[in-house]
């Protein structure tokens, strides 16, 4: 729980940083706002795909794997977005940062889903999409105290600290009961097990 | 029932992303680029709150849905 929450919380603490410093974004890169909302958008599509593409790595590779990989995708390239100096190299880095973010989406609710019983799953869920709100906070914050100082590049290489949560994860958290029960039937079943054994009485 | 949802969703997606997307940058921009100028501090301020605001919705809405079903919460929401 502790560590969906903390993966949804950080994405939209990155995801939110551009909303947030967008308006200096647009004079600096020389932006219109049908360009920078065209950056918003890109992003989401790539959040569709990456949630396509991770919930099948949590189903091969698990929920707790897939989601420190998306973690890792988000922070990596929210970084990468304090280096852009043109709309294309914003939009790539923005693609990939939404990869990322799509892909903790998916992994994030299925690990809660499976660690928590039936009647508490609405609790749970609304307690984990709660740090939504916590992380946006957080954001606008963070973007208060750093881009008067520094400017809004650095408010993105601060988008970076997610990354060392998956550090934690790799060591705590481990794939749920559901998971690995459904691994072991796929280990014993499958078109292979017909093949072993004796084959002829 | 599936389509049904998944386009509910997609509304409301829509106008969370719109809205969110672009309240920030509404609030920072200076009048003559078509916003309200606020400085960074007043900004971050209003966007916190908004947030207050969201988190409490999260919460009790897991609650109420554990309690009288996903449907009722949809509805209330």
């Amino acid at each position: 729980m502790l560590a969906a929450s903390l993966g949804w919380m950080l994405d939209s603490f990155d995801v939110m940083l551009y909303s947030l410093v967008l308006a200096s974004l647009m004079v600096e890169l020389h932006l219109s706002k049908a360009a920078a909302g065209s950056l918003g958008s890109i992003t989401l599509l790539a959040a569709a795909v990456g949630g396509l593409v991770f919930g099948v790595i949590a189903d091969r590779f698990g929920r707790t794997r897939a989601l420190m990989a998306s973690v890792l995708i988000y922070a990596v390239f929210t970084a990468a977005c304090g280096l852009a100096h043109s709309f294309v190299q914003l939009a790539v880095f923005r693609v990939l940062l939404g990869l990322g973010m799509g892909g903790e989406w998916a992994s994030g609710a299925s690990l809660v889903s499976e660690t928590w019983p039936d009647e508490h799953r609405g609790k749970a869920l609304g307690l984990m999409q709660s740090s939504w709100a916590i992380g946006y906070a957080l954001a606008a914050v963070v973007v208060a105290l750093v881009m008067p100082r520094a400017g809004w590049r650095w408010v993105f290489f601060v988008g970076v600290l997610p990354a060392f949560v998956t550090l934690w994860m790799r060591r705590t958290v481990e794939e749920p009961k559901a998971w690995r029960e459904a691994q072991t039937a796929r280990a014993g079943g499958g078109f292979r097990s017909l093949f072993r054994g004796r084959l002829l009485a | 029932m599936t389509l049904v949802l998944t386009a509910m969703n997609a509304c409301c997606l829509f106008a969370w992303w719109g809205f969110n997307l672009w309240v920030p940058a509404y609030l920072a921009l200076p009048s003559a680029r078509g916003g309200i100028g606020l400085a960074p501090h007043a900004m971050t301020a209003i966007i916190v709150f908004m947030q207050v605001g969201m988190w409490v919705g999260y919460v009790t809405f897991g609650v109420v849905s554990d309690r009288w079903g996903a449907s009722a919460r949809m509805w209330r929401t």
